[in-house]
């Protein structure tokens, strides 16, 4: 009964989300025509805020940064509230009170999607999808944190688990499939919740002892998408080919506007590239392409779509661009130097993540050798 | 007696109950300082005087600003609460008073780059935990210090020291003191970044109440500017940046020296310098204290 009051409260709780009305204003480029007016030259809708940089360009046809001519200018929508709600809003105090009592970290993501974290540093992330429908679980961890994470989702609905997907096959990605869907059916549900994955998951699951046949994905898919509707919103579920592994897939829900990206995204750590299991280094940045493509931030490169990394903390697409950025200068460099007939000695001996070490090196993730030598492999394929 | 009593009263609960400035209104920036890093931006692969590591220093030795035209990303990307101050620092302050209680409960701000907006909790609030997500404002709360306002942040996205590549991580904590001399506000911020600095960053900036002051719309649309491959990154490989020596070679400073870190902050560094020799006449950024002042080439 008290389970099914702070559920009911937090169901309840209204989420300040800010009106977004554009103004609608015309604009004022900055007092750029005083300024031309100034310098004796015509005004022709350009001009370059002191705010930017004006460097000059070694790319031939493309202009250093400048403001773009008024008639481009728009106001855009607007969600800076909302992004401060989940910084350390009313319902994430209360949901962050409930989750320690679990034991897990708890946090809204935004619409219907909440974020699920374990106790410790290395712990992944659970994504959870709730609604009337039912609950849908992306990665479930390991059976061990199972009755944490169970405790955790029904703080959030006592509906049966219905989906889940699994965006690898890797152990703390699936270790929980098992133990979640024995605990998440009730006696309301219809059989197993559906376990979702790339065939290549269930593949590389075979042979795994620790991994019992009834945690293996009963619901595979070889194409490069798979989509149903739930709880209200289109969910999407699409393969990634030769990333972290053969086997990742994101998930994107449509209508709450949040991307849950597993192994592919992970911020602050080297990203795991498994050449065994069928990944590679440009996979991954296509991956990570992908996951740009999709997302459209809100007002000046914040909040919008968010992303849920596989581990770490709840992200955007700014954040997104800063990781792919790390990945793709990591790869060039790399590249450079195999031109350049270095070994894989060589180039670890270069030391061409030096400049992100300190940001990406974290205990628990791959070491910048580990990370290196996944890319040299890669591209001497 | 009872009339007293009564002014007694009153004083008692006109009075603040600790030390509180007010700093709402509308806010021009002084650029006297640091005037070309910060009307028309800084020299490409000057580090000087910014106590950045190696890391650091390679970063911005690999940074292309073609980057900000080609990754439609960052064509609208803001200033961070920590450069905000140096940039188009115009901005509009107020307060937010709870009307039951008289307490102050943030202030906000609003600049005129990038239409930014940031809250100073005066609350007591936490922070929010490390899962929360980031933003270019960050988190801060303030507390008071006499007649000065200090300032913590946390939780900010990842951004610049400078704007020629220098980075800032997304772990450093951005501390601020506000201090309000009747129309002339100043905020020293201090930089402390266990990725990408060596000891604390100080900076301070200034403005001048300008009740006047209408701030516009900076509006901002991220378009493809340039046919490119999706995904693609301008960088220079290391040790292929052609542009790194053009500062040291405008001024005639030794190339070391505007390589930055922690010892080029200090006068004694000044002895290192041995035969340097400013150039007889002055032809860049002599008399730069606003965009159009900086005798640009």
């Amino acid at each position: 009964m008290r389970t099914r009051g702070i559920v009911a409260a937090l169901l309840a709780a209204p989420i300040a989300v800010a009106a977004l009305a554009a103004r609608g204003e015309s604009l004022a480029a900055f007092g750029a025509p005083d300024a031309a007016a100034a310098l004796g030259t015509p005004f022709d809708g350009r001009c370059i805020p002191a705010g930017c940089v004006a460097s000059p360009s070694n790319t031939p046809g493309i202009l250093g940064r400048r403001a773009l001519p008024a008639g481009r200018l728009a106001r855009l929508g607007a969600t800076p509230d909302f992004h401060h709600e989940l910084l350390a809003g009313a319902q994430q105090n209360r949901l962050a009170q409930v989750g320690a009592d679990a034991g897990v970290g708890v946090r809204l993501v935004q619409g219907k999607v909440y974020v699920l974290t374990g106790p410790g540093d290395n712990d992944g992330n659970v994504t959870v999808q709730v609604g009337t429908d039912g609950v849908l679980l992306v990665d479930t961890q390991t059976a061990e944190l199972a009755p944490r994470i169970f405790a955790a989702i029904r703080t959030l609905s006592l509906e049966p688990i219905r989906w889940i997907v699994n965006t690898s096959a890797r152990l703390d990605h699936v270790g929980g499939n098992d133990a979640l869907a024995r605990l998440g059916t009730t006696p309301a549900s219809i059989g197993r919740p559906r376990i979702v994955a790339h065939e290549n998951v269930g593949r590389r699951l075979v042979g795994v002892p620790s991994v019992s046949r009834d945690a293996w994905p009963n619901d595979d898919f070889f194409t490069p998408d798979k989509d149903f509707f739930f709880n209200g919103e289109a969910v999407v579920v699409s393969h990634m080919p030769a990333a972290a592994t053969d086997g990742d897939s994101i998930v994107f829900f449509r209508r709450s506007d949040v991307i849950s990206a597993g192994d592919l995204f992970t911020p602050g750590r080297y990203p795991a590239i498994d050449l065994a299991a069928g990944g590679g280094v440009q996979g991954a940045i296509d991956a990570l392409n992908t996951i740009l493509h999709l997302t459209v931030p809100a007002k000046y490169q914040e909040g919008g779509t968010y992303v849920v990394p596989g581990h770490g903390r709840l992200c955007d697409e700014a954040d997104v661009v800063e990781y792919r950025e790390m990945v793709t200068v990591v790869r060039d460099r790399v590249q450079d130097l195999i031109r350049k007939g270095s070994t894989l000695e060589q180039v670890k001996a270069a030391r061409p993540t030096r400049d992100y070490d300190a940001e990406y090196a974290k205990p628990g993730s791959p070491l910048p050798d580990t990370f290196v030598e996944a890319v040299f492999r890669s591209l001497k394929k | 007696m009872r009339r007293a009593l009564l002014l007694l009263a009153l004083v008692l609960a006109a009075a603040p109950a600790r030390a509180q400035v007010d700093f709402s209104g509308e806010w021009a920036p002084l650029y006297h300082e640091d005037g070309p890093e910060r009307g028309p931006g800084p020299e490409l692969g000057d580090y000087t005087e910014i106590p950045i590591n190696d890391a650091a220093r390679m970063r911005a030795d690999s940074w292309d600003a073609d980057r900000i035209s080609v990754v439609t990303e960052y064509q609208c990307r803001p200033h961070g609460a920590d450069y905000a101050l140096r940039g188009l620092g115009n901005q509009r302050i107020w307060r937010e008073i709870d009307t039951e209680t008289q307490r102050l409960i943030a202030f906000h701000m609003h600049w005129l780059a990038w239409d930014s907006e940031r809250t100073i909790w005066m609350d007591g609030r936490p922070h929010p935990p490390e899962g929360a997500p980031h933003a270019w404002q960050g988190f801060s709360t303030g507390l008071w210090e006499g007649n000065t306002l200090t300032v913590t942040t946390t939780h900010l996205k990842a951004n610049y020291l400078r704007r020629n590549g220098l980075p800032r991580s997304e772990q450093a904590i951005l501390t601020e003191h506000w201090t309000r001399h009747r129309d002339y506000l100043t905020i020293v911020t201090v930089i402390e970044d266990p990725v990408f600095l060596t000891e604390s960053f100080v900076r301070s900036d200034n403005w001048f109440l300008d009740p006047g002051q209408r701030l516009a719309i900076f509006g901002c649309e991220y378009a493809a500017e340039v046919p490119k491959p999706e995904g693609t990154v301008p960088h220079h490989l290391p040790g292929t940046n052609p542009n790194l020596r053009e500062f040291s070679e405008w001024y005639g400073f030794p190339f070391e020296a505007t390589r930055g870190g922690a010892e080029t902050l200090y006068p004694e560094y000044r002895s290192k310098l041995g035969g340097y020799k400013p150039p007889a006449q002055c032809e860049r950024y002599c008399n730069c204290s606003g965009l159009l002042t900086c005798n640009l080439k």
